[in-house]
């Protein structure tokens, strides 16, 4: 069409004529609402936060007034960089990133692709809502329920483990908490992923397909050629949000702490913070140490992208 | 024509918008109290911030009794977070439940009224020396003592009967029979290792004469791992190490399911267990006994664990009212006969244990009137013992700790040392003096 | 893979082309059973365990139905206890949830379609804004928030929770991508020309090609916030504004206290169910809806 345009001056001249100052304005104005709202909610308190976290609390005497807060600088950073308890943290929260969350996402993957070539639209629903249960349902409500179907004498999955002759499985000790966790993010997680890929695989042009079919491509070959590079935005998106979500783990983590000895307070950076800022009171020390978690996603999230465009760019 | 319709619609959404605004504001600004210039015959607002489900019940015998007052109740859980936020805001509610061990925190902020200059050092002599000298600091009087939580033991009297155990009075008898029954039965335990509340551990602790803070010279003195404390942390590492105690974490759906099906015979709590075992094990009804702790040797000794305290706010509007409240509620009669049977608190209030209410033979126990039992556990308690003002903080240390030595990374007595030097820094950390 | 050639050779492979779409076709339907199994699981379990006594539910591993089915009594003391706050909870989640995605959907497609289809000074700058909107966790928003809030007196209001709901950075960011894969810039350029203006495009060119993404941006958003637990528990004192999650937790932190009425734990496992079949009905509802959407959008 742009072809046929340029070949028309009247045409070409009210092209220029449609990009006034007006088309700065128009996409402004569209923006406008959002960022209202993401001014007032998310960029006031995160500059309340950080400015939180350069002051520190001082007291006179035996502290039985109210506390004042004095300016420290980066005084809260020096010593965030060296707590040994958030680096504990974030690396457990990388292991739990290359372990759950890039299986969870070859699992979702290999789900979507599943249900693409499945013709019953009976059967994709059901496995669609299905899908959809597990992260719609509160954390709350998850956490009651693995209270009940992790603890050693109550749970069904135990009681047939240990029918089955297999001794000393508890999801909830020491040496299998890792696993028993990866298992609820995995049962939580998966779900959403595949809904994100089951929604960018219904973009996938019904032409092309039918082409590749006609060619006496293999569903395998269709899959893997055809549809997979197809995913790939999705999937990067996937991934990173994954990443996003597992660095900034909390609710799930926090709510199993209730049941097992085999989580600590500090277990996640995000559980860190939430411990100092309500349970130790220290509102200044948290905020720091949100703030580098923060950084550090940003700075991860920002390399994974990079590196994703120059994998596409080649 | 398109715009009049969209600047019809635009209207209409802005004065639906303005109505909505107009309604939330109002209604904030009602929830705020400052109502006391509506009528000229409105009862004085009282905003009480409790965590305790049937005070609903004692809030609205009150309000009925005193027509000049309204006191208005929020249910909150978990309330210290909350309340720390809305002090920070500078809009605290009138009175607040603060539990003993959370009240220096309190009082630490500057926010709670001194009721000593109203007078309300005349109840001095009605509640134990501990609960008394737990609401009071540098001179002042911060609270009022409501319930409080001597310890006691639990036991399911029937397996006692099976086992042919008899009620262990002193901590040696207590370890031997826990060997004993774990060696008769593996899948029975005498006690549960609740790592994971470490109020219960301290007050074990407390028992044996562990005082973990005082104050002197102005200055806060942690003492965490004093002798008793590494002598109780060692006793249950001993029990843990042998299999004779199990460790389930408590207050969970496998906690409950130890004490119905009888994988664990005994619960060592304060006397407000009661309530929760009849609610949460309902088929083990009559099978209950409760007995002192286990002794040490030397004075018969208790300690208290959990309990509450009830508080006034400097920025209270309604000060006499709410002064009023929280007289009424902890050191009357007709209050006591209903936070005993309504709310199952038991009282801080000596006085109330010569009330029939309060001395009722209870069937879950066997008939048993727990009363005179929970009233002398709580005059044992050490009348020196101090909390300081980062308990909460402490108690989630703990139990990090207690479980990583549960777990096989370290012993008992090496997380009471760590959690020393871990307190002495926070204390620090929050800008309080700490004595070398 | 010419059919011209003879031998025995060619015909089993012939014969096993055709057995392995079946086979692949069998073994796909059996794998998204597992699947199905597995996610079902812990719910069926959930329903189950809401059908029990409390004797039942603490004295057995059964995964079935065990002791007298009590589903029904345990349904109508859920929603009758305590003055029936239970439907007051639910009708909250749904006011913030659905509230709170209107608006956010409504101003993330906005945003998501004038980054994807305008190109202005700013434009990277924002996108990038918008992305570091999700790293900040929100257990340190909590309290600035709150205080934010209590000084223009909004505290323990609908607004309170409702209007930070309304934020959702992931919605503006799948708007974009949608917005610059699914639309045209021509259909754009042709609206233009026929005079309409810019904010009449976004309206109807716009929304009608975003509808997919939308609908998958509401539910995302209603789930969300349906389930956000942290904002409503630092703002709310008053139990008559709780949404359900907090309303659950509640009733789960007095199961711990002393008082408790002894069916507690009943009307928390119930009232769990309740909390989220909801969202599991309304997304098959949609799903249903979307694709009828999509297909009078591939007929034309």
């Amino acid at each position: 069409m742009s072809a046929v345009g340029t070949d028309i001056p009247i045409l070409r001249k009210r092209r220029r004529n449609d990009r006034p100052g007006s088309s700065v304005l128009a996409p402004l104005a569209l923006c406008f609402p959002f960022f209202a709202f993401f001014a007032l909610f998310v960029i006031v308190p995160v500059v309340y936060a950080v400015v939180l976290s350069t002051k520190e609390i001082h007291r006179s005497g035996l502290g039985l007034a109210p506390p004042t807060s004095r300016f420290v600088g980066l005084r809260n950073y020096v010593t965030a960089l060296g707590d040994g308890r958030l680096g504990g943290g974030l690396v457990r929260v990388l292991e739990y990133f290359l372990v759950q969350s890039l299986s969870m996402l070859v699992l979702a993957t290999v789900i979507a692709l599943a249900l693409d070539r499945t013709s019953s639209r009976v059967g994709k629903a059901v496995v669609r809502t299905v899908c959809f249960l597990p992260f719609s349902m509160p954390l709350v409500v998850g956490s009651v329920m693995w209270s009940f179907l992790y603890a050693p004498d109550l749970s069904p999955i135990v009681h047939a483990v240990r029918s089955a002759g297999i001794s000393g499985f508890d999801p909830l000790s020491p040496h299998l908490i890792f696993w028993g966790l990866t298992n609820i993010l995995t049962w939580e997680w998966t779900g959403y992923n595949v809904i994100i890929l089951v929604t960018a695989l219904q973009a996938v042009p019904p032409e092309v397909i039918e082409a590749a079919r006609m060619d006496g491509a293999s569903e395998w070959r269709l899959a893997t050629l055809i549809k997979l590079p197809l995913l790939r935005p999705a999937l990067v998106m996937a991934t990173l949000f994954s990443m996003i979500g597992v660095l900034q783990m909390f609710g799930e983590p926090e709510t199993i702490s209730a049941i097992t000895n085999s989580i600590s307070s500090d277990y996640t950076p995000n559980m860190y913070v939430y411990t100092t800022a309500f349970t130790a009171d220290l509102v200044n020390y948290a905020s720091a140490i949100a703030v580098v978690l923060a950084a550090l996603t940003g700075i991860l999230s920002f390399v994974a992208l990079r590196a994703t465009r120059r994998i596409s760019a080649v | 024509m398109a715009t009049s319709w969209r600047q019809h619609l635009g209207r209409r959404i802005g004065a639906a918008a303005a109505v909505a605004v107009a309604i939330a504001v109002t209604a904030s600004v009602s929830q705020a109290g400052t109502d006391g210039g509506r009528t000229r015959l409105a009862p004085a607002v009282v905003h009480f911030w409790s965590w305790d489900p049937n005070m609903g019940s004692l809030v609205a015998q009150f309000n009925k009794s005193h027509p000049s007052i309204k006191v208005v109740l929020s249910d909150i859980n978990p309330e210290y977070a909350k309340l720390s936020a809305a002090i920070t805001a500078g809009n605290p509610p009138d009175v607040a439940q603060i539990e003993f061990q959370a009240l220096p925190q309190y009082i630490a902020t500057g926010a709670l009224l001194d009721l000593s200059k109203d007078g309300f050092d005349k109840y001095k002599s009605s509640f134990p020396g501990w609960a008394w000298s737990q609401v009071t600091q540098g001179g002042g009087l911060y609270a009022l003592p409501q319930d409080a939580g001597p310890a006691v033991l639990f036991y399911r009297k029937d397996l006692f009967a099976k086992y042919h155990l008899a009620v262990p009075t002193t901590w040696p008898k207590f370890a031997a029979e826990s060997k004993s029954l774990h060696a008769a039965n593996p899948k029975a335990y005498l006690a549960d290792f609740t790592a994971n509340d470490p109020s219960w551990l301290l007050g074990l602790m407390a028992q044996a004469g562990a005082n973990w803070f005082g104050i002197s010279n102005n200055a806060w003195k942690v003492s965490i791992n004093d002798r008793p404390s590494i002598k109780v942390a060692n006793y249950w590492q001993g029990l843990i190490k042998s299999g004779a105690a199990k460790t389930d974490p408590g207050w969970t759906a496998q906690f409950w399911h130890d004490l119905t099906d009888g994988s664990v015979l005994t619960w060592m709590s304060g006397g407000w267990a009661a309530d929760l075992i009849t609610s949460q094990c309902p088929s083990t009804a009559g099978k209950w006994g409760v007995a002192q702790l286990p002794q040490w040797g030397g004075a018969p000794a208790s300690a208290n664990i959990g309990g509450s305290t009830d508080a006034v706010f400097k920025a209270t509007k309604n000060k006499a009212a709410a002064e009023t409240f929280v007289a009424w509620l902890n050191t009357t009669n007709e209050s006591w006969k209903n936070l005993y049977s309504k709310v199952h608190l038991v009282p801080a209030y000596l006085p109330a244990f010569k009330l029939k209410a309060v001395n009722s033979k209870l069937p879950f126990f066997g008939g048993q009137n727990l009363a005179p039992l929970l009233k002398t556990a709580s005059s044992r308690v050490n009348t020196a013992f101090t909390w300081s003002p980062i308990t909460e903080a402490l108690y989630t240390q703990a139990g990090d700790l207690y479980g990583q030595a549960i777990s096989g990374k370290g012993t008992l007595a090496g997380s009471v040392a760590s959690l020393q030097t871990w307190a002495v820094q926070t204390l620090k950390a929050g800008g309080y003096p700490v004595a070398r | 893979m010419s059919a011209n050639e003879a031998g025995t050779g060619q015909r089993t492979d012939a014969r096993l082309s055709e057995l392995s779409p079946r086979l692949a076709s069998a073994f796909t339907s059996l794998f998204l059973m597992m699947i199905v199994v597995y996610f079902l699981f812990p719910i069926v379990w959930l329903v189950t365990a809401a059908s029990k006594s409390t004797t039942a539910l603490f004295g057995s591993t059964s995964f079935g139905f065990s002791g007298p089915f009590e589903l029904w009594h345990n349904i109508s003391i859920t929603f009758s206890y305590d003055g029936g706050i239970y439907g007051r909870w639910m009708l909250n989640s749904a006011i913030y949830s659905v509230g709170a995605s209107l608006i956010g959907v409504t101003t993330a497609a906005m945003a998501g379609f004038a980054l994807a289809k305008y190109d202005f000074p700013g434009r990277g700058f924002l996108f990038g804004v918008v992305l570091s909107g999700v790293l900040v966790p929100a257990t340190v928003l909590a309290l600035p928030l709150y205080l934010e809030f209590s000084r223009v007196h909004l505290v323990n209001t609908y607004w309170a929770v409702l209007l930070p709901s309304v934020v959702n950075p992931f919605g503006v960011y799948i708007c974009r991508i949608y917005a610059a894969q699914a639309i045209p810039d021509d259909l754009l350029d042709a609206a233009r020309i026929d005079g309409c203006s810019e904010f009449r495009i976004f309206w109807t060119v716009g929304v009608n090609l975003m509808k997919p993404v939308l609908v998958t941006a509401f539910c995302f958003q209603v789930v969300a916030v349906w389930n956000n637990f942290l904002l409503p528990l630092i703002m709310d004192t008053s139990s008559h504004l709780f949404p359900l999650v907090l309303g659950i937790y509640e009733w789960n932190q007095v199961s711990q206290r002393g008082g408790a009425p002894p069916f507690i734990f009943n009307i928390i496992l119930t009232g769990s169910l309740f909390a989220f079949l909801p969202l599991g009905l309304a997304f098959l509802f949609l799903q249903r809806s979307l694709r009828r959407g999509l297909a009078i959008g591939a007929i034309q």
